[in-house]
């Protein structure tokens, strides 16, 4: 199942690994949707890990933003 | 797509570490993007990947329905001006990482104050030594809430309230709908 997604990602991101930089954290690792590094130009979408979850939600409440969270595999 | 994502608050959960929040969720496919309201609901999903000529009218849309103004500013000047054009009050919350600040932004927190924040402009202002505002307002012992007219030429020289803190949360919503009872635009 693991592999399967992995390969419909790779697959549909155009392959190759990618990075995304997260704010207050760091995360390296393969494509994921929406493709940190696949971004439509304008350099790469930066991303919390989950480890910031707790300080994403009050950040929203008290900034105004919505939340988008991804769930994807540890690859 | 990137300036479009920077309107969301963005958090990559994965499957190892990030377990909770599956369960919080209840995702159980992979990829899964759900999209949150600023108070925490989801307001939608979806299974699978989009390429970014999707994925950004969408961003767009969530960002226009359900992003809304902030409930605490961060910048002093942002929130003067909204407070100005708005016609509101302007209340500057000073705070440090003692216990007491953290306490009295627990009491913020609760339900009780939500309509106060439509009806005043809040920002956050961390005492420190160089603390601009700070001494502009005369605040050297946080927690304290200054409630100021944004239209004055000087808010600071005359503030409407100061409402200090070890409050309850009823005994801060009392105070804040007393100053805003005070303010004349």
């Amino acid at each position: 199942m693991r592999i399967l997604a992995l390969a419909a990602l790779l697959t549909v991101a155009g392959g190759g690994p990618y990075s995304a930089r997260a704010e207050g954290a760091s995360y390296e690792g393969p494509s994921v949707a929406p493709a940190p590094g696949r971004s439509g130009g304008g350099g790469k979408i930066k991303w919390r890990t989950h480890k910031g979850y707790d300080g994403a939600l009050t950040e929203a409440r008290e900034s105004g933003k919505p939340l988008m969270l991804y769930f994807t595999a540890d690859f | 797509m990137v300036k479009a994502s920077e309107s969301l608050i963005r958090v990559l959960v994965d499957n190892k570490g990030g377990e909770e929040i599956f369960d919080k969720h209840k995702v159980e496919r992979m990829p899964t993007i759900l999209f949150l309201d600023p108070d925490g609901k989801k307001v939608d999903e979806f299974v699978g990947v989009k390429p970014p000529e999707e994925l950004e009218p969408l961003l767009k849309s969530v960002t226009e329905k359900f992003g809304r103004k902030p409930r605490f500013h961060k910048e002093y000047d942002q929130a003067l001006d909204r407070a100005k054009a708005e016609s509101k009050p302007l209340a500057l919350f000073f705070f440090d990482a003692k216990q007491a600040s953290v306490d009295y932004a627990k009491a913020l927190d609760d339900k009780s104050l939500e309509e106060l924040f439509e009806k005043i402009v809040f920002v956050k202002v961390e005492v420190k030594k160089d603390s601009a505002e700070a001494k502009r307002y005369g605040v050297t012992a946080p927690p304290v809430i200054v409630v100021a007219n944004p239209t004055s030429e000087k808010p600071e020289s005359n503030p409407i309230r100061k409402v200090y803190g070890k409050k309850a949360a009823k005994d801060i919503k009392r105070d804040l709908e007393e100053a805003l009872k005070r303010f004349k635009p």
